[in-house]
């Protein structure tokens, strides 16, 4: 647990926060006795600064948008709500008030869309930072209790439209109440077990705190006099500032160097499976295969059944290669070993093969080796030679283990391999990438070819 | 016995007859994919065995296999199935009852393995050594796929359960080639004898670094049961074309008289 450092500044930031607001809240009275003249002046602007350094958040996440689509569609939606919920406060009421807006006649009114607008504002804030930590921190949530907390969320938002009609505000504190334990507790310990407690984390749970906290407020302004709502919504400019920390290292995080070459990393191995895939399951392949069955037998029943059995054992570890990357050699000889019977049945001399097996404890890309093997039955002509092999031998040394395939064939040019075959390249491509592998080809005419493949052995090891 | 066996498609059926038919110990019966009829089947019969296929339009292999696993804890059940499937996938409660997964086209010899298992048959490696060297597995024969690693293995009968290091293996088997010429195919012989042991499902071989040692139980061998004081026909031939067999030719001749 790498993360576990960020804890105690997690629980540093909810508590001081969501004291700072209650305390604001409880105390703004007096500072307004105090200092009158001050607060007037300054709580509209804080809040004003509030706004505007939300509404550069936004437009920038709006942009960020439109350029990188799925990154950013949640944190857009949580700085737009956030906004929509500082313009809806009752600090913008002041500012109202200043400006000759707010008057007695239509005040009822007012108050009533102004609180209702507020507490959508913050709804669909709750429902984006619940897409924004399921999906960003991939966190195990069934599609049950995914239903159950959307619900969960419209029924707090019709309880809180109801009590505001009706003015019981107080049954959605409870509610507020429930959901802020239930949530905050519930998904911090998932990320925090899942180990992806990062900072950007911690500031976007700092900023569902925040905001949290000022709607607590708010609902308990409306149950007892204690409690004063004027300039809670400064907070908000402190919101905007943790949600800019976190977007800026999200987006550091996500353009850095690192990410972009996994990225294209993880592309080009796909690629290549897929490569070999269609190189490997050749029409050519299955239908020469399915004529030497059905010519077996009708000669020998039993080397039918033989044929059928390899060629069945081998058509499966074609269907199975989509998903894995890695196998283990042993498995991958298996591969060579069926695809070998099978040619062996077509010719009237067959390939000899020697396995100088002396280290086979390690791993090897899917269909890595068959290509090799499948190149010098197509070209070597080895077994119309007397004494024509192919010899795989593989061993190992302190820091690595070494696959070696010799035939004594015709040999080919090697530095035309490129156009030779395509897949002898894709394997060395992938011997390289995901094993960080050498692979050496050393072929000569009428000498023969030899693959020297080095793999490291922490790359190589199994499980 | 008894067997049942499910599969919604009569032809994957044939295969089962052709080999179960030749069992006169096995009573069969074969269902379509009818969970009712089999459940009631099972509450009538003590079934041993169950064959099942995965993929099925009216109930899941899987789910089947856990009806069939509640009406009856003691039936063990193999699957057959085209699609690629591991035991390991399977729930908890079925880890007991399912022995095995058989792949289609399924082969005569998974299936007789199967069913010797069921019967909770032990299965014995019999090994001829008098005349000429031949093993034999579910009454089929065993194939090597070069006559050297047959050979190896001989020679590792003859061992009677002692190790054989790689330098004896040599000395007997590539007396005229060089040594590293004769190592590389020590090696090629030892990992074909590993392949064909894996085939036949069949571990009696602890391969070590340059040492070969037998586990002897559950191998019946004529030349054992000779060494045991049994009386067993032995016309003087043993191991023929094997160059080697002449110094275990003159024990034998030792113990006899």
């Amino acid at each position: 647990m790498i993360n576990r450092r960020y804890l105690p500044l997690l629980v540093i930031i909810h508590i001081l926060f969501s004291l700072a607001v209650i305390m604001f809240s409880l105390f703004s009275r007096y500072i307004i006795q105090l200092f009158p003249e001050a607060v007037e002046e300054g709580l509209p602007v804080l809040t004003l600064v509030a706004i505007f350094s939300t509404i550069i958040i936004t437009t920038v996440e709006f942009i960020s948008l439109v350029i990188f689509k799925r990154y950013s569609l949640n944190t857009t939606m949580i700085s737009f709500s956030i906004l929509t919920n500082i313009i809806f406060s009752y600090d913008v009421v002041l500012i109202f008030m200043m400006w000759g807006i707010y008057r007695e006649g239509t005040a009822e009114y007012f108050h009533y869309i102004i609180n209702t607008l507020r507490f959508m504002s913050f709804v669909s804030e709750l429902v984006f930072f619940y897409r924004y930590f399921v999906y960003k921190y991939k966190l195990p949530i069934s599609s049950y209790e995914h239903k159950i907390s959307i619900i969960y969320i419209g029924l707090i938002f019709a309880a809180y439209i109801l009590a505001s009609f009706f003015k019981f505000d107080y049954i959605v504190f409870i509610f507020l109440l429930v959901l802020f334990f239930y949530w905050l507790i519930k998904f911090y310990y998932m990320v925090y077990k899942l180990d992806k407690f990062d900072l950007p984390f911690v500031l976007m749970a700092s900023v569902l705190c925040i905001s949290v906290t000022s709607e607590l407020v708010y609902s308990l302004a409306r149950i007892t006099d204690i409690f004063t709502v004027h300039g809670v919504m400064s907070f908000g400019a402190i919101n905007s500032f943790f949600l800019f920390f976190v977007i800026y290292i999200d987006f550091m995080l996500k353009t850095s160097k690192s990410a972009i070459e996994k990225d294209t990393y993880e592309r080009k191995v796909k690629e290549l499976q897929v490569n070999i895939l269609k190189n490997q399951i050749s029409p050519h392949f299955i239908f020469n295969a399915l004529n030497v069955v059905k010519t077996l037998y009708m000669t020998d029943v039993e080397k039918g059944n033989i044929a059928m059995d390899l060629l069945s054992k081998h058509l499966r570890e074609y269907v199975n290669a989509a998903n894995t990357y890695l196998i283990p050699f042993e498995r991958e000889l298996n591969i060579i070993e069926s695809y070998l019977e099978l040619e062996n049945m077509k010719v009237i001399t067959p390939f000899n093969i020697i396995y100088n097996i002396d280290a086979y404890n390690f791993q090897v890309p899917y269909f890595s080796l068959q290509p090799l093997i499948e190149n010098i039955v197509r070209y070597s002509k080895i077994n119309e030679k007397e004494d024509g092999y192919i010899e795989i031998d593989t061993s190992e040394d302190s820091n690595s283990h070494i696959i070696d395939i010799t035939d004594n064939g015709c040999g080919f040019d090697a530095n035309n391999i490129a156009e030779e075959s395509k897949g002898i390249k894709n394997c060395k491509e992938r011997f390289e990438i995901l094993l960080n592998a050498k692979f050496i080809i050393k072929s000569a005419a009428s000498v023969g070819t030899n693959v020297k493949i080095i793999i490291p052995k922490e790359k190589g090891r199994i499980g | 016995m008894k067997i049942i066996i499910v599969d919604d498609e009569i032809s994957s059926l044939h295969l089962f007859l052709d080999e179960i038919i030749s069992h006169n110990k096995i009573e069969y019966k074969f269902f379509k994919d009818d969970v009712n009829s089999i459940i009631a089947y099972l509450k009538e019969n003590k079934v041993d065995g169950a064959f099942l296929d995965i993929n099925m339009p009216n109930i899941n292999g899987v789910d089947l296999a856990k009806e069939i696993s509640k009406e009856s804890p003691n039936t063990k059940i193999v699957f057959v199935t085209g699609i690629n499937f591991s035991i390991e996938e399977l729930p908890i409660e079925l880890k007991e009852s399912v022995i095995g997964v058989i792949y289609k086209p399924a082969n005569a010899s998974d299936l007789e393995r199967y069913i010797a298992a069921i019967g909770n048959e032990k299965r014995i490696l019999k090994v001829k050594t008098f005349g000429s060297f031949d093993c034999f597995i579910d009454g089929k024969l065993v194939k090597f796929s070069t006559t050297k690693s047959k050979e190896l293995f001989a020679l590792l009968i003859m061992m009677n359960g002692k190790g054989l290091t790689m330098e004896h293996a040599i000395t007997y088997l590539w007396p005229d080639k060089n040594i590293d010429k004769a190592k590389i195919l020590y090696r090629d012989a030892v990992w074909r004898l590993r392949l064909i042991l894996k085939t036949i499902n069949f571990n009696c071989v602890e391969f070590g670094r340059a040492l070969l040692v037998l586990d002897k139980t559950n191998i019946e061998c004529d030349y054992y049961e000779l060494l045991d004081g049994k009386d067993v026909f032995y016309n003087g031939e043993l191991l023929t074309s094997y160059d080697w067999s002449i110094e275990y030719e003159n024990e034998i001749e030792f113990i006899k008289k």
